[in-house]
């Protein structure tokens, strides 16, 4: 007995110094298709009978015991979901309820079911979560946004090592990359290998590549919509990404409880620091590259969000990152640099009028610029190119009730391109290279959108976006005489109009739901760019520049069909499509010299040729959201094509990245609470390039004799990745996770570039040539460390 | 899992390949090359054209003493006329060439501001191209300037006064007596005056390869030298021949460089260059 009572003094004891086990469950609702939080929804957490509602902002949050909990979110209108959630495995939770457009049909969304798939009328938008991302084996261990979509159908990368994304045969600059809705220029690291995005800050991606409604523009192509988080607005928490090459830290977390919240989060590269002394362990012998070299990046991220009141949210974001590279070789007196970044301001105002509309305005900042300087003995030579945008836009969206959307706006950017300034010496001479130039432009747009569900079956969205462009000064326009030189010069003064444009651009989607698990969907998009990016190189740099339209270069334009078939599988369990896509591109660039050889008095506009675009193909994509194993697998059949007068004697020639085929297959599977493996898959055909066929010798040098333009196909590339990551720990304020990836599982020497060397000597009648290639990646595994305090 | 320092040694080996990158030698499917006629053709005021001939050969395959003869093109007939003349030209062997054999002018020599076509029948295939001779420019002066903490090597400099009513493009050679064979293009050889147009300008001459395989890369001129300098004047077309050329040199082999610049040729039917100049020559030896 004195035992027992003993015992029950311990437990008793026990119990006092430990208090129970309690979790914070807290999240928010939104409206699938508008992304708007929805006020009044109810959260049912069924073992316990408890209900809570949403607040204006969406949001709600209660504190339970640690377990494992169904609840249902519901509101009227709206389809039911239930999930199954380990809340002591989770900190924030967003619900997006879909429209229920049938009515009195009422099918519950389980995990185990969606309909978005079918039901959504934005045809072409994929959305991922910081979640998806980090579920999929990663470069170096560091989860990648950019990478991840690089797995869907119609998306593709150019080659490893390039930076941006291809979206259905257009160029990477037909792309708009948002930060919390403030554009981007870059968003490459070391050429690709890594995005400049950080995947602990970020809360959803929304990607559009068909079907754009008319609040977004200023690209042909697609929208890369990156929202960042709101920081954790009840408790702190930090994480940490040890890797071995680069390393991470995120910290979140209230500075007024409930009221403003903050995430700041920073990530540096350290190769040189770790790497090089190390390589001479590795290597010996000779001197290498990186006895002259030094390489790092960093990347930095801000946010504040305040709740005003219950209905006024104001957030400020801020990004700002660079890339440093400086190569210096004393013995040959060369010197060279290279730092390119962006930075980024974002100011947003939300604020919701009513439960059904809602106001959301934005003002932003963003630059990027690269600044490359080299200088042998006497000569140097600095190119500096940058981009400056003042961005406001202002949105209005009123949704009655589920089945109608409007949305009305403007939007307004202002343009400073400074886009190729060279300044050169060499040996006493000083070049002339023109002056070095500034270009101011203004681009704004008034739009609309409507979405309205017909009945059950059809719901359409009909959208107008009418743009403008001016191209202002101060400018300095020269005219030539005949003999090239420089004849007058008009000087215009500033916020004169040299030219101006403008554009209706009309954007249709239709869906029309066959059965309950399958639907047709079509949607034609006509898309203006006043900006472009022109590529100096056969791959895509940081060096490529931004430039504007001007009297002279007329801005690009697009239309885009594609047509649908949407049906889900084995009980919703896959989401699957067949897409057929149609896009031409008009007033496509391309520069005929390099950046660097347009160094004159007649701007870059003399060095650039106008020309044509296609694509067409189809893609299939089926994916399995639920369950233990979930994954896709995605197919893209397609051609690509450009046309130029100055180019392959002005007949069609397939673009860069031309891809016939481009399959995807990602699967990742959780063992047990602890253990998750994932792996990913990608083939794809090689990319098209330009050889040489025949030779000759000119001034005693061997010269080529080039084939039609980019009728060549590098072989195909092809890569399987796969990781596992292991809980270590897991307590309730603190958890650590080891993961282990392999990049290139199989090794594969995918081709990055193909050059060829000539030996021997003319003289003696005795050459020879061989093919190289270079690849960027062999089989590479890394190990990284992710420890997260709550 | 227990990590050892041989572990993490292998893991952080692997990774920097990467950055090392790799390089291999492959084998590509080239499509089949039919060969075309090349021309290297030049006529200056006051001198024979002459000519070089020879067939583009296949991209990939050696070139040896044996095959080499395959490309020579020595059975064509080159004509070179004038509104009123013409004059058929005569092979010559000549090893200063590459292939040796020169198809040489004996009568008809150049004359300033007059066009000249050249016509290349071979084997049923007509070939033709024109050119002008511009006017010959001078130079204001030439000179030899040593590098800092060395007296016997250095630069040769030329200075030059611009016609701001015409347009003007350029050319430079130089050749080093007993050491260069023929006239060698100098590193950069030849210059648009839209960067100068009207101008005084200090330019120098480093000393080219006299071909991409040649590995005295040194562009410094010694002390004791002998040298010739070439200041010719040239078309438009020339200049972008070579000017197209000489990018070609550097680039061909670098992913960086532009992909859509060709070398901008001024033969009809065939591939290459016929151009005339307007020469100056001028010589300097180095003290």
């Amino acid at each position: 007995m004195k035992y027992i009572f003993t015992t029950l003094c311990i437990l008793q004891a026990g119990i006092n110094l430990f208090p129970q086990n309690n979790c914070q469950l807290q999240g928010s609702v939104y409206d699938k298709e508008t992304n708007l939080p929805l006020q009044g929804a109810t959260i049912y957490i069924t073992p316990i009978s408890k209900g809570l509602v949403t607040d204006a902002d969406g949001s709600f949050k209660t504190v339970l015991e640690c377990q494992k909990l169904t609840i249902e979110i519901s509101f009227l209108g709206y389809k039911k979901q239930t999930h199954t959630i380990d809340i002591s495995n989770t900190s924030e939770l967003d619900f997006h309820l879909i429209p229920d457009t049938i009515i009195y049909d009422e099918v519950e969304i389980t995990e185990e079911a969606s309909l978005d798939n079918i039901e959504s009328i934005k045809v072409g938008t994929m959305r991922l979560t910081s979640i998806d991302i980090e579920q999929l084996p990663a470069f170096m261990g560091t989860p990648d946004p950019v990478r991840t979509i690089r797995l869907l159908p119609g998306i593709s990368s150019a080659s490893d090592g390039n930076s941006g994304f291809h979206v259905r045969g257009s160029d990477a600059g037909h792309n708009l990359i948002l930060i919390d809705n403030v554009p981007v220029y870059n968003p490459s690291h070391i050429m690709g290998f890594f995005s400049i995005f950080n995947n602990n800050t970020i809360r959803n991606i929304e990607l559009i590549k068909s079907g754009m409604p008319a609040n977004y523009g200023t690209r042909l192509s697609s929208i890369l919509d990156i929202e960042t988080n709101n920081g954790n607005n009840q408790k702190h928490e930090a994480s940490a990404n040890l890797g071995l090459i680069s390393s991470d830290l995120y910290i979140t977390g209230p500075i007024v409880k409930s009221k403003l919240s903050f995430h700041i989060a920073g990530r540096r590269t350290y190769l040189d620091e770790v790497i090089k002394p190390l390589i001479k362990s590795f290597i010996s012998g000779n001197s290498t590259f990186y006895d002259y070299s030094k390489y790092h990046f960093f990347d930095f991220n801000f946010k504040l969000r305040y709740k005003v009141s219950p209905k006024n949210f104001i957030s400020l974001t801020h990004y700002t990152g660079s890339d440093i590279f400086s190569l210096i070789k004393y013995d040959y007196e060369y010197k060279n640099r290279l730092r390119w970044g962006n930075n980024v301001y974002a100011l947003n105002w939300n604020y919701l009028i009513s439960d059904k509309s809602h106001l959301s305005n934005t003002i932003g900042y963003s630059t990027y610029d690269f600044d490359f300087t080299a200088s042998r003995k006497d000569i140097n030579i600095e190119l500096v190119s940058s981009i400056e945008d003042i961005n406001y836009k202002l949105e209005y969206t009123h949704h009655p009730n589920p089945h109608n959307i409007l949305s009305l706006g403007f939007d307004y950017q202002y343009h400073r391109f400074s886009p190729n300034n060279i300044d050169a010496t060499a040996n006493e001479a000083d070049y002339k290279f023109g002056n070095n130039r500034i270009l101011y432009s203004h681009e704004g747009s008034i739009f609309g959108n409507y979405t309205l569900a017909i009945n059950h079956r059809l719901t359409t969205s009909l959208g107008i976006r009418l743009s403008g462009y001016m191209h202002t000064g101060p400018y300095d326009e020269f005219t030539r005489n005949e003999a090239g030189g420089i004849d007058d010069t008009i000087s215009y003064a500033t916020n004169s109009i040299l030219k101006k444009y403008s554009h209706a651009e009309p954007r249709i989607n239709l869906r029309y739901r066959l059965t309950e698990f399958s639907s047709f969907k079509f949607t034609c998009t006509k898309n203006y760019q006043y900006v472009h990016l022109i590529s100096s190189g056969a791959i895509t740099l940081p060096t490529d520049i931004w430039i504007p339209s001007t009297k002279n270069i007329k801005p690009q334009s697009g239309n885009h069909f594609s047509f649908g078939y949407f049906f889900n599988l084995l009980q919703n369990q896959l989401e699957s499509s067949i897409d057929f896509f149609y896009k031409d591109l008009d007033d496509q660039i391309e520069l005929v010299y390099g950046i660097i050889n347009d160094y004159n008095d007649n701007t870059f506009e003399e060095g650039v040729i106008f020309g044509e675009g296609r694509a067409y193909g189809f893609e299939f994509y089926s994916r399995k959201n639920t369950g233990k194993t979930t994954g896709w697998i995605s197919y893209s059949l397609s051609r690509t094509t450009r046309i130029f007068d100055e180019i392959n004697d002005g007949k069609i020639y397939p673009a860069k990245f031309d891809r016939l085929h481009d399959v995807s297959l990602v699967l990742s599977h959780s063992i047990n609470d602890r253990i998750s493996v994932a792996s990913s898959f990608i083939f794809t055909s090689g990319n098209a390039m330009t050889l040489p066929e025949g030779r000759t010798i000119i001034g005693g040098n061997v010269i080529n004799l080039y084939g039609k333009k980019n009728s060549f196909r590098m072989p195909a590339y092809h890569r399987l990745d796969v990781s596992a990551s292991y809980q270590l720990h897991k307590k309730q304020r603190w958890e650590s996770v080891l993961t282990f990836s392999v990049f290139n599982l199989y090794n594969r020497a995918n081709p990055y570039y193909i050059y060829f060397e000539v030996t021997g000597d003319v003289y003696e009648y005795n050459l020879d040539v061989k093919a190289k290639q270079i690849s960027m990646f062999p089989i590479l595994p890394s190990i990284n460390w992710i420890v997260t305090i709550k | 899992m227990n990590l050892n320092n041989r572990h993490i040694k292998l893991f952080i080996g692997l990774i920097f390949i990467v950055f090392l990158s790799c390089e291999r030698e492959i084998d590509l499917e080239i499509p089949q090359h039919e060969s075309i006629i090349i021309v290297e053709g030049w006529i200056e005021q006051g001198r024979y054209p002459e000519v070089l001939l020879s067939l583009s050969a296949p991209y990939f395959g050696s070139i040896d003493s044996i095959s080499i003869m395959d490309y020579s093109l020595t059975g064509a007939k080159v004509t070179i006329s004038t509104d009123d003349d013409s004059e058929i030209l005569t092979l010559t062997r000549n090893t200063k060439y590459f292939p040796p054999y020169v198809y040489e002018g004996r009568r008809m020599t150049g004359e300033l501001n007059k066009e000249y076509h050249i016509e290349v029948i071979y084997r049923g295939d007509t070939i033709t191209s024109s050119t002008t001779i511009p006017e010959v420019h001078e130079l204001d002066s030439v000179w030899f300037g040593s590098v800092e903490d060395n007296d016997t090597l250095g630069l040769l400099y030329f200075q030059l006064t611009d016609n701001a009513e015409e347009k003007n493009y350029y050319r430079t050679l130089v050749k080093r007596m007993g050491k260069d064979e023929r006239f060698i293009p100098t590193r950069t050889s030849v210059y648009d005056d839209q960067y100068f147009n009207g101008r005084t300008i200090t330019l120098s001459l480093a000393r080219g390869i006299s071909s991409v395989l040649d590995t005295d890369t040194d562009s410094y001129y010694e002390v004791g030298d002998t040298v010739w300098i070439k200041f010719a004047s040239i078309d438009k077309a020339t200049f972008e021949f070579w000017n197209t050329y000489q990018n070609e040199i550097i680039t061909s082999a670098n992913p960086f460089s532009a992909t859509n610049a060709r070398i901008q040729s001024n033969i009809k039917n065939g591939f290459g260059i016929w151009y005339g100049s307007g020469v100056n020559i001028y010589s300097l030896i180095i003290r």
